[in-house]
């Protein structure tokens, strides 16, 4: 047990990557049309997530510096302030999705509408975030968030064809009247979600939070070789929930509701239970990670204190950006926007903050001012910059395909 | 020159870089600019900026991955303390550690 | 002087020939003792870079991967040193040098620490 705590900021983490709302709907939906055949894009998600998250958590064990840290440094003020702009916004939109999820997953379980449970599941995480130990914040969200492996569980209750499922998933491309153009655009919404850039945000800063240092460098890469893979496993179990009961009958998905059925069929009321309370710890612990993600970019742009190691007062303009982002996700919501739609314009902000996110990652591993012994080889590197062009290149692709698709029609 | 000293290269090495202090740990805001004097005898880095402080270069403890300074009189934090006094400081719970 | 302003000066050759941009100055830690008694940063030279004066992202000094390397080099193109010695003047937006472009050494000769 003791082992599963020192991994929780790893598994908070991935959640808010892999399996936060958007993402719980993106990847029921993946299933409902394309069956298993996107699986391949969360596998190579995970992998590319792992290697920049470890270069990000050593960097932070070795020089203390978290990720916002270095792309001001190396970028500069003007290409900075545009990483700035575009990651916050990414971190922001979602925010305001996950506070949204959370009030749906409480209308599912009470019948009240969720407009009414929004300004309380806003407030609530502004209580953690103002009153909650990080460490404690991050077990409870994180070992509740596992609940959704319940998914996992339906998926073999489910008995589905199994032979069928990996022909599906080792037989990339579209199915029936799916197109190359969407499928394309579905790969390139799992990939970012699994390599988003929040979640280096917050698991450095999380790495500073937890005072890691040259002696936590195995607690570092257990946390990153653990959580993430869970994050990716939770994100297949779900789409091949959906691929099993809705995909034969043509059903779309478009709903939380819907997303949870499959947990209902295999377990009924006690799965439906336990997939609502790991729902509402996913998105909470996703809440919790992009409001921390805005105020930890923010203040680490312009040098200000910032983190939950120190009281409220002494990081005032830290809680002061958490608090404005939290009253603006409230503003949104009221105008009864879709949470779940909410995320899909995050792609555009997205494709514009990833490169410059993992690029100042990439340099800062391999200078030897500041890692000394512990700077990247060259297996790493190779691997790395495979990765930063397949960033690059979802980046150039992403706004051209949201636009032919219709954003997936 | 007779002992080699140490290399820095001062857009890399200093600009945008952290400041800290250098007991309490706090963080003061970036560098935003650096002060060379060209034209004494022997040119040297006078000062660092950072908004409208000038931290002069005597003050500089060591240079790292951030830069620990001694701020002394300098007021680095007006900005926080502002939101401190005027928003913070009114919420319940903000002088309190978490739990 | 402030940095801000002086990175991105043209530097002229004694010809008068244009021969890049100030992208970093070399700082040495050997100048007057301060009160602090810690030696006080010796301006040593100016780094000089032949295309883009921008940021160079520490490349200049020849770390990191091979690839990236060689891309941010090829925009770059010749990443020479200027000694302080060797500056003449210091004026609105120019640098003039008292030697000529063949005489700059490569960055890369220069000892890192």
């Amino acid at each position: 047990m003791k082992r599963l705590f020192a991994v929780t900021l790893g598994i908070l983490t991935a959640i808010g990557g892999f399996v936060d709302i958007g993402d719980l709907v993106t990847n029921a939906l993946v299933g409902a049309r394309f069956g298993m055949r996107l699986a391949w894009v969360v596998v190579v998600g995970v992998i590319g997530i792992c290697l920049y998250a470890e270069m990000s958590g050593r960097v932070v064990a070795v020089s203390g510096r978290p990720v916002f840290d270095l792309i001001r440094e190396r970028l500069g003020r003007r290409t900075g302030l545009f990483a700035l702009i575009a990651s916050f916004l990414v971190t922001l939109l979602t925010l305001i999705a996950e506070i949204g999820g959370v009030a749906l997953a409480f209308e599912l379980a009470s019948g009240v509408n969720y407009l009414l449970w929004m300004p309380l599941a806003a407030f609530a995480v502004w209580l953690v975030i103002w009153r909650v130990k990080f460490s404690h914040l991050e077990q409870v969200f994180g070992l509740l968030g596992l609940l959704l492996i319940v998914f996992a569980v339906a998926l073999w209750k489910l008995g589905p064809d199994w032979g069928d499922l990996v022909q599906q998933a080792t037989s990339p491309g579209p199915i029936g009247h799916e197109t190359w153009a969407t499928y394309a655009y579905y790969g390139i919404a799992l990939f970012g979600a699994a390599m988003t850039p929040y979640e280096v945000f917050f698991f450095s800063s999380g790495g500073v939070e937890e005072k890691w240092d040259r002696r936590d460098l195995v607690t570092e890469r257990s946390n990153v070789f653990i959580g993430f893979p869970l994050g990716g496993l939770l994100s297949l179990a779900i789409a091949g929930c959906a691929a099993v009961l809705y995909l034969p009958i043509g059903v779309q998905v478009e709903t939380l509701g819907q997303v949870t059925l499959p947990a209902a069929v295999a377990f009924g009321k006690l799965g439906l239970a336990i997939v609502l309370l790991g729902v509402f710890a996913a998105t909470f612990g996703a809440a919790l990670e992009t409001s921390l993600s805005c105020g930890y970019t923010i203040a680490q742009y312009f040098g200000w204190q910032w983190g939950k190691f120190v009281r409220p007062r002494q990081a005032s303009r830290f809680h002061v950006v958490m608090i404005i982002c939290l009253i603006l996700s409230i503003l949104v919501l009221m105008t009864a926007v879709d949470p779940v739609k909410v995320t899909e314009y995050s792609v555009v902000f997205a494709a514009m903050a990833l490169p410059l996110t993992y690029l100042p990652i990439l340099i800062i591993a391999n200078d030897p001012d500041y890692m000394g012994e512990q700077k990247n080889g060259r297996v790493l590197n190779f691997f790395a910059l495979v990765y930063l062009g397949l960033l690059l290149l979802a980046s150039i692709a992403a706004i051209p395909l949201m636009i032919v698709t219709r954003a997936g029609r | 020159m007779a002992a080699e000293g140490r290399v820095l290269h001062a857009q890399l090495h200093l600009l945008d870089r952290q400041l800290i202090h250098e007991r309490t740990g706090e963080l003061l805001g970036k560098v935003d600019d650096v002060e060379l004097d060209l034209d004494a005898g022997i040119p040297v880095l006078t000062a660092l900026i950072s908004g409208h402080e000038r931290i002069p270069a005597t003050q500089i403890v060591a240079i790292d991955s951030a830069i620990k300074i001694l701020p002394g009189d300098l007021d680095l934090t007006k900005g926080d303390d502002w939101v401190e006094q005027h928003i913070i400081d009114k919420i319940p719970g903000a002088g309190d550690a978490t739990e | 002087m402030r940095l801000n302003e002086l990175l991105g000066h043209r530097v002229l050759d004694r010809a008068g020939d244009d021969i890049g941009g100030v992208a970093d100055v070399r700082l040495v830690q050997d100048g007057p003792l301060q009160p602090s008694m810690q030696a006080a940063f010796r301006v040593d030279g100016l780094i000089v870079v032949e295309k883009h004066a921008t940021r160079l992202f520490g490349y200049e000094r020849h770390v990191g991967p091979a690839l990236l390397r060689w891309l941010v080099h090829r925009r770059l193109g010749a990443v020479l040193y200027l000694p302080w010695e060797d500056v003449a003047a210091v004026t609105d937006g120019t640098v003039q040098a008292r030697s000529g472009r063949e005489d700059l050494k490569p960055l890369e000769e220069m000892p890192r620490y």
